[in-house]
């Protein structure tokens, strides 16, 4: 709650959202105050809109889910296609070898 | 059946049914009774998936599949690994963000109401129609062994079906999967044991895989990319590819069941391990097909396999030809006995030479076998005047004939209850897209939760009508897992190219969409209708069709897109 407070500081432009915020769009800055911001605005999304990611942010991070020997989605989908070359492979020589 | 066969299919059905009752007391509100609280772990979610896919028709006619035009059948499931990859990146992340209660509620917010409802009809439409196929098919079992008329047999097992939907809702379909799958998958370990041990005792597993595999039903890789072909292993990549992330991505059965994972990850996972474990098991449902071919090469397996169609032949002035046909059939057999024990001596003592010579001689026999099968079956079609086919009969009659007391009960029960399971999670699906995209969207905006729960609940009702009427028909389609997949590619295609447009293509509006669709969707018809080409790549046809009539209109009639929150 500290670093969205932090964040409401009107001077300074959205470049990407969070979780339980949205964009505001600011057309009438000019490109040399644009330059000057580095960091988001986030605003709050409306309770009724938020997603049971931002009640509960600690359930979704990036790689919850993934089985302890796997690190990443990454190696878990590399996993998925090996597996399955690996299958072809095998029920390749299995047809061969009973043809 | 023996009276302890009936004893535990009557227990399956009573604890299916008391289950269903006993979850439905949990549903306090829709979110509960469509999505299970959004509460489920991922092994949940993973064997709903399978279970919700697997239906008795997998258990019933991929067996008979094999056995006739061999184990081939499990490219179509090539595609699958790569479907789940995306979802897992793009669809569930979506889904869950939003916390929507179908796949078609985000359509409206990206597109426009209009494409949100074309596209939870099309579901609608080709959901109803295989669902009563799915009913159909555990009808067949109880009609082989009661000798019921097949309408009053859909009629039974599709109200028992809907009697514990209706009540039971998202969580009773969920933790019913759970136990069904476990049943079901230690059934056909059991099957596949039990083909073994009645083959002649000097045939073992691999001589009856070899009398198989000689005999073409090993052809599981096909490499030759071949657009007329069925099953090739591209075939089963590319277009599987695209079927599986129609059904997976836009079908709300599997939506649904997704949708019930407690975070991103849960879901993920349940879909990843989906990837892994979907064609292993695929494979072995098969192989017990190509064992069954194996047992009937030392058994005189029956000419034609579905017993009613049969009996009714036997009973017309027909009689005699097909009795002519029978005998020729069993003559062929006979003869080829003495060939396949030569085959399995000449495999034991490594004369490749002999193995050869018997190959071919059987392979000719076989021919032989098929023609005069085919012969019957013109018959039998010519004498009821229907079209008709025993491929879903083959499994179930070797079950019936052969496995031991208790054993026919508890496999019955297996088929079953993967009906029930994936019945159940259409019914429920249905429901979902009825109250969700068009009842509460466009009929009564502001009623009451529970008002809500009983309107699914009629809604369900509803559909498990539909549902029993459309398995009147279904006899007349051949083989129920095709039919099923057929009707699927008409549909899926298309669906799938919308919702690739709405996450991939932000430029395209949603006027664009909507006739992209209705166009991709007239084409893919007339595909079909003129069978130009395969049925599984009419999904990728219709995907791509909707992708580029959308960019095309787009492009001559451009729309201001509206920025999505």
């Amino acid at each position: 709650m500290d670093e969205r407070k932090k964040d409401t500081n009107p001077k300074k432009i959205p470049l990407y959202s969070k979780k339980g915020s949205i964009f505001v769009v600011r057309p009438l800055l000019g490109p040399d105050e644009r330059r000057l911001t580095t960091q988001p605005y986030l605003m709050p999304l409306p309770e009724a809109e938020r997603s049971p990611a931002d009640h509960n942010p600690a359930a979704h991070r990036p790689n919850e889910g993934l089985p302890p020997f796997i690190k990443t989605w990454r190696q878990m989908y590399a996993l998925i296609v090996g597996v399955l070359l690996l299958l072809i492979a095998l029920f390749y020589g299995f047809m061969i070898h009973f043809q | 059946m023996s009276y302890l066969d009936w004893v535990v299919l009557a227990l399956s059905l009573t604890f299916i049914v008391g289950y269903g009752i006993y979850r439905s007391r949990e549903n306090r509100n829709i979110g509960s009774y469509l999505l299970a609280d959004r509460s489920l772990p991922w092994y949940h979610v993973t064997l709903s998936l399978m279970a919700t896919q697997a239906s008795a028709i997998t258990f019933l006619s991929a067996p008979g599949q094999a056995y006739t035009d061999g184990m081939r059948f499990v490219q179509f499931y090539f595609g699958l690994p790569f479907a789940m990859i995306v979802l897992c990146i793009t669809f569930v992340p979506k889904f869950h963000k939003l916390n929507v209660f179908t796949a078609y509620e985000y359509l409206e917010g990206r597109f426009d109401l209009r494409t949100r409802s074309l596209t939870a009809g099309l579901f609608l439409l080709q959901r109803g129609l295989s669902t009563g196929l799915s009913i159909y098919a555990p009808s067949i079992i109880l009609s082989a062994i009661l000798g019921w008329d097949i309408m009053w047999t859909n009629i039974i097992s599709g109200s028992l079906v809907m009697l514990y939907t209706v009540t039971g809702g998202a969580k009773a379909v969920s933790h019913s999967h759970l136990q069904q799958m476990g049943i079901v998958t230690l059934g056909m370990v059991i099957a596949g044991f039990t083909v073994v041990k009645l083959l002649p005792d000097d045939v073992s597993f691999t001589d009856a895989l070899h009398v198989a595999g000689k005999m073409g039903k090993t052809n599981v890789i096909d490499f030759t990319f071949d657009l007329n072909n069925r099953y090739n292993v591209w075939s089963g990549i590319i277009g599987g590819f695209f079927l599986q992330l129609s059904y997976f991505g836009t079908d709300q059965s599997q939506v649904g069941r997704y949708l019930t994972g407690s975070s991103v990850g849960q879901s993920r996972l349940g879909l990843a391990m989906n990837g892994l474990l979907k064609i292993p098991m695929q494979f072995l449902i098969l192989m017990v097909g190509a064992l069954v071919f194996a047992f009937y090469q030392f058994t005189t397996p029956p000419m034609f396999f579905n017993q009613v169609k049969v009996d009714q032949v036997m009973a017309t002035e027909y009689a005699p030809e097909y009795q002519k046909l029978e005998d020729r059939h069993a003559m062929l057999q006979s003869e080829k006995r003495p060939h396949v024990l030569a085959l399995t001596e000449a495999l034991d003592k490594d004369d490749e030479m002999a193995v050869e010579r018997e190959r071919d001689y059987l392979g000719a026999a076989e021919k032989q076998v098929q023609a005069v099968r085919l012969e019957a079956q013109n018959l039998i079609s010519k004498a009821s005047g229907e079209e008709t086919n025993d491929v879903n009969y083959i499994f179930l009659r070797f079950v019936i004939d052969y496995l031991p007391a208790g054993l026919v009960g508890l496999l019955i029960a297996v088929i079953l209850l993967a009906s029930m399971g994936s019945v159940a999670a259409a019914f429920n699906s249905l429901a979902s897209t009825t109250i969700v995209d068009v009842f509460r969207r466009s009929v009564r905006k502001d009623g009451s939760d529970q008002y809500y729960v009983t309107a699914s609940r009629w809604a369900t009702f509803g559909w498990g009508v539909f549902c029993i009427v459309v398995a009147q028909y279904a006899s007349r389609l051949g083989s129920m897992i095709e039919a099923v997949n057929v009707l699927g590619s008409l549909f899926y295609g298309v669906i799938l190219g919308v919702f690739l447009v709405a996450f991939y293509f932000k430029s395209i509006g949603s006027r664009a969409v909507f006739w992209g669709a209705v166009i991709g969707e007239f084409f893919v018809i007339i595909s079909y209708w003129q069978d130009l080409t395969a049925f599984l790549w009419l999904n990728l046809i219709g995907c791509a069709l909707v992708i580029g009539f959308a960019w095309i209109i787009e492009k001559i009639w451009p729309q201001n897109v509206p920025t999505e929150v």
